[in-house]
C-alpha cells in the first residue's frame, strides 16, 4: 500500500503550516516564552475542526525547536493511570528521545508533551482521566498542547482548564489554500491535475484540508493525469444527500461486504448511524419476520456499542458495525424491497434533544441532592426524586428545611414542585430559607461551633 | 533464526527488567545472545539489556528481530517454576514465538517491530561512581516511598547519599565511604529522580548482586548491575527531574 499523503506530506516546520496565521502565531509565542524557563502558561488548548492542521502545527513546532514529541492520542490506552504515568510523570522529568539523547532543559531542549484528541480522553464516567490532565499541567515543567475539536465537552470535563491552558482556536481552511496545498502534492508526486479539478475538491471538502489531501489522494491513485470528471466520484461530503444514498445502497445489499462497504465513507460515529439504520428499518421492511431479524441484528449491534463505550474498547465498534449494517441488511429474506425515496432523521434523537432543558434540571437536581440522601445521583433520579417531588408540592415545611440544608436554587425549587421558577411560591419559598440560613450564620458568630469529634473528658 | 533452552528464572528476571519500563519490546538476537534497548513511553529513561549466549541451556540464532508483548511473556512464565527449563523457538513464517513449559506450549504471536525505535546509548559525563550492594539500595527505597515521589541522589567524596523530602516528613539514607562496596566522587553531586521509576529498576537486581550509580550534578543517573548470575548485564539511564526555575 501507498503511504498516507496526509502523513508524507506533514508540515515540517510551522512555516509550511497553510493558513490560520493567528493561531500560529500564537503558537510561536508561547513556545517562545519557554527559553527562560517555565512560564506561567503550561497548556495551549488547540481547538478547531478535524483536519484543518492542529496536530500538524504541533508537530511542526516540536521539529522546529528540536523538541522531542511524547503523543497520546485516543488509540492509545487513555485512561487516569497512564495519563499519570505517561504526560504526568513525563512532564516533570527531564527527556530522553527514542533516539537515545539526552535533553537537559538547561538548554532549553524540552518535551512538548502533546495529547491529542483531548475531549475524547475519558469515557462518560471517567472524572479521574479529567482530573490526570488537570494535575498534570498543574505539576509540569513541559510544555503541553491539548487538541481539541470539542472545546466546551473538554472544558466541561475539567474546568479548570480554563484557567491553566490558553486556547487557541483555528479555523476552517479557505478554499484557495488547499488548493495550494494540492498543488503541491500533485506537483511533487508528478500528476498532472488542472487548477478546476483542484478547486472542485478543495471546495468539496469544506474547509478540511485532510480531507481534500485524502480525496486528491483516492482519485489520482495509480494515475498520472486527472480530468474534471475524475471528481464525480467524490461525492459530496458530510452531507444528507450522501446519507441517503449510502442508506439506500445498504438496505439494497446483497453480501455482507456490499453493505458494510456503502456506509464507510460516511462522517457519522457509529451510535448516530445505528439511530438512522433503526429509523430506516420500518419503511425498508414491511414482512414481520424481516424486522424482526432486522431489529435482532441491530440490538446486537447495539450491545457493542454500548460496551465500547462502557470499557472505552472501540475495537468493538467494528462489530457494531458489520451488525447494524451487514446484519440488518441481510435480513431481508421473503419481503420484496419498497421504494423508499427519503430516510427520517432518527426520532430518538428529536425526543433527546426536545428533552435536553428537563433532563439538564433533573440532572442539576440529583447532583445537589443524590449526597444528601446517601445514594448515586442515578439512583436518586431513578427512585427517589418523583416521590419526592410528589411529597414536596404538598409539604412546604420540608421544602424550606431541604433548602436550608441543601444547595438548591431558584430553577431546581421551581421544577421540584413543577411550577415557573419566578412564581410566588418559589419567592416565598426562598424567602423562608434566607430567614433560617440568616438565623444560622447569626447564631454561629456567636457561639463557636464546637469541633466534631467530641474529646475524652466529656465521657 | 532464534531457538533456546533456558531456565525459567533467567528469563523471568529478563523480563523483570524490561517490564519496568515498556510493555512491548524489541529483541535483538545474533549468534552471540539478544540485546535490548528501549526508551519508555514518557521518554525519561532507558534501558540496554545483553544476555550472553551462555546464559541460556542451548542458544541457535542467527540476526533477527523479535517483537515481544512483555505482559503476555510475563503471564505465560507465571505458569513455571524457577527451575524449569524453558523451550522458545521463533516461527519468522507465522511471526510467532513457541513457548514449551513442560506440557504446555504457547504459540505467541509477535509485535511488528518496524517503527520501533533504535535507540543509542548517550555518552554522559558522569564523575561520581558509587558501588553499592543492592540490598542496601532497596533497603533505602523502600523507606522513602511513602514520603514523597522523587528523591534526591547525593554523592561526596565522604560519601553516598538518598533524600526523600516530602511535605510533611523526610527521610535521609546515609552511607559513608567504608560501608559501600566503592566511591570515587571527586566532587559533590546532586540529582533529583522520579522515585517510582528509580524504585521500579531496582525490581530486578537479585540479591547478592553490586549495582554501580554513575552520578551528576542534575543529570542523568546510570545504573548498572548484573542478572543471570553475572552471564547477562543491565544498563539503564533515567532523566533527573526538573527542578523549579528551569
Amino acid at each position: 500500500m501507498q503511504e498516507d499523503w496526509t502523513e508524507k506530506y506533514r508540515p515540517r516546520s510551522l512555516s509550511q503550516v497553510v493558513g490560520n496565521e493567528s493561531a500560529i502565531r500564537a503558537i510561536r509565542r508561547w513556545a517562545e516564552s519557554w527559553a527562560h524557563g517555565v512560564p506561567k502558561v503550561k497548556a495551549l488548548i488547540l481547538k478547531g475542526e478535524p483536519g484543518i492542521g492542529k496536530t500538524s502545527s504541533a508537530l511542526a513546532l516540536a521539529y522546529d525547536l528540536k523538541w522531542d514529541v511524547v503523543e497520546m492520542n485516543a488509540s492509545d490506552h487513555r485512561n487516569a493511570e497512564s495519563i499519570k504515568k505517561v504526560a504526568g510523570i513525563g512532564s516533570m522529568t527531564q527527556t530522553f528521545t527514542l533516539d537515545g539523547e539526552f535533553l537537559s532543559s538547561h538548554s532549553g531542549r524540552r518535551k512538548l508533551i502533546i495529547l491529542d484528541e483531548a475531549d475524547n480522553l475519558f469515557g462518560r464516567e471517567d472524572y479521574g482521566g479529567a482530573k490526570a490532565i488537570v494535575d498534570t499541567i498543574r505539576e509540569s515543567s513541559q510544555p503541553i498542547l491539548l487538541i481539541a475539536n470539542d472545546y466546551y465537552e473538554l472544558t466541561r470535563r475539567a474546568s479548570a482548564l480554563k484557567r491553566l491552558a490558553t486556547s487557541v482556536t483555528f479555523r476552517r481552511l479557505d478554499p484557495s489554500a488547499i488548493v495550494v496545498v494540492l498543488r503541491s502534492i500533485a506537483e511533487n508526486e508528478n500528476v498532472t491535475v488542472s487548477l478546476d479539478t483542484l478547486g472542485k475538491i478543495a471546495s468539496n471538502a469544506g474547509g478540511d484540508l485532510r480531507a481534500a489531501i485524502n480525496d486528491l489522494q483516492m482519485i489520482v491513485e495509480g494515475r498520472s493525469h486527472l480530468d474534471a470528471e475524475d471528481t464525480d466520484v467524490l461525492g459530496e461530503r458530510n452531507q444528507e444527500k450522501e446519507l441517503s444514498r449510502a442508506l439506500g445502497a445498504m438496505f439494497g445489499a446483497k453480501t455482507v461486504r456490499e453493505a458494510q462497504d456503502a456506509t464507510l465513507n460516511l462522517d457519522k460515529m457509529p451510535d448516530e448511524l445505528e439511530k438512522w439504520i433503526e429509523e430506516s428499518i420500518p419503511s425498508e421492511m414491511k414482512d414481520p419476520e424481516d424486522l424482526a431479524r432486522a431489529f435482532d441484528a441491530l440490538s446486537r449491534s447495539n450491545i457493542y456499542l454500548r460496551r465500547a463505550r462502557a470499557l472505552q474498547h472501540y475495537g468493538m465498534w467494528s462489530y457494531a458495525r458489520t451488525m447494524m449494517t451487514a446484519g440488518v441488511a441481510l435480513s431481508r429474506k421473503s419481503g420484496r424491497r419498497p421504494h423508499v425515496s427519503e430516510y427520517r432523521f432518527p426520532s430518538f434523537l428529536i425526543v433527546m434533544s426536545r428533552a435536553k432543558g428537563t433532563r439538564a434540571s433533573r440532572k442539576s437536581i440529583s447532583s445537589k441532592l443524590a449526597p444528601y440522601f446517601h445514594t448515586s445521583s442515578r439512583m436518586f433520579d431513578e427512585s427517589i426524586l418523583p416521590y419526592l417531588s410528589k411529597l414536596l408540592t404538598k409539604d412546604r415545611e420540608l421544602m424550606v428545611k431541604l433548602g436550608c440544608e441543601t444547595e438548591l436554587d431558584d430553577g431546581d425549587i421551581s421544577n421540584l414542585l413543577h411550577v415557573d421558577s419566578d412564581s410566588s411560591i418559589v419567592k416565598a419559598i426562598r424567602a423562608e430559607i434566607i430567614a433560617i440560613k440568616g438565623e444560622d450564620e447569626v447564631m454561629r458568630k456567636k457561639t463557636p461551633r464546637r469541633k466534631s469529634g467530641r474529646s475524652l473528658a466529656e465521657f | 533464526m532464534f531457538q533456546a533452552k533456558a531456565r525459567a528464572e533467567v528469563l523471568k528476571e529478563v523480563v523483570n527488567v524490561v517490564s519496568s519500563l515498556v510493555d512491548e519490546a524489541k529483541f535483538s538476537v545474533n549468534a552471540d545472545g539478544l540485546t535490548l534497548r528501549a526508551v519508555d513511553p514518557a521518554h525519561i529513561a532507558m534501558v540496554d539489556l545483553s544476555l550472553g549466549k551462555d546464559a541460556f541451556e542451548e542458544f541457535k540464532a542467527d540476526e533477527t528481530e523479535i517483537g515481544i508483548d512483555i505482559d503476555k511473556l510475563a503471564q505465560f512464565l507465571k505458569l513455571a517454576k524457577s527451575d524449569d527449563i524453558v523451550d522458545l523457538k521463533h516461527d519468522e513464517d507465522k511471526r510467532r514465538l513457541n513457548i514449551v513449559v513442560g506440557d504446555i506450549t504457547r504459540r505467541m504471536s509477535l509485535i511488528d517491530t518496524t517503527g520501533m525505535s533504535d535507540p543509542k546509548v548517550p555518552n554522559l559525563k558522569l564523575d561520581a561512581i558509587i558501588t553499592i550492594k543492592g540490598e542496601d539500595l532497596i533497603h533505602g527505597i523502600r523507606a522513602s516511598e511513602t514520603v514523597s515521589d522523587h528523591i534526591a541522589l547525593i554523592a561526596n567524596p565522604e560519601g553516598f547519599e538518598m533524600s526523600c523530602e516530602g511535605d510533611m516528613d523526610q527521610v535521609h539514607f546515609r552511607k559513608s565511604k567504608k560501608d559501600l562496596v566503592s566511591l570515587e566522587s571527586p566532587s559533590s553531586v546532586r540529582s533529583l529522580f522520579p522515585l517510582e521509576y528509580f524504585s521500579n529498576m531496582l525490581k530486578a537486581v537479585s540479591s547478592g548482586t553490586h549495582v554501580v550509580l554513575h552520578l551528576g550534578n542534575d543529570f542523568p543517573v546510570k545504573m548498572e548491575f548484573t542478572i543471570a548470575g553475572g552471564k547477562g548485564a543491565v544498563r539503564y539511564l533515567l532523566a533527573p527531574r526538573i527542578e523549579s526555575g528551569d
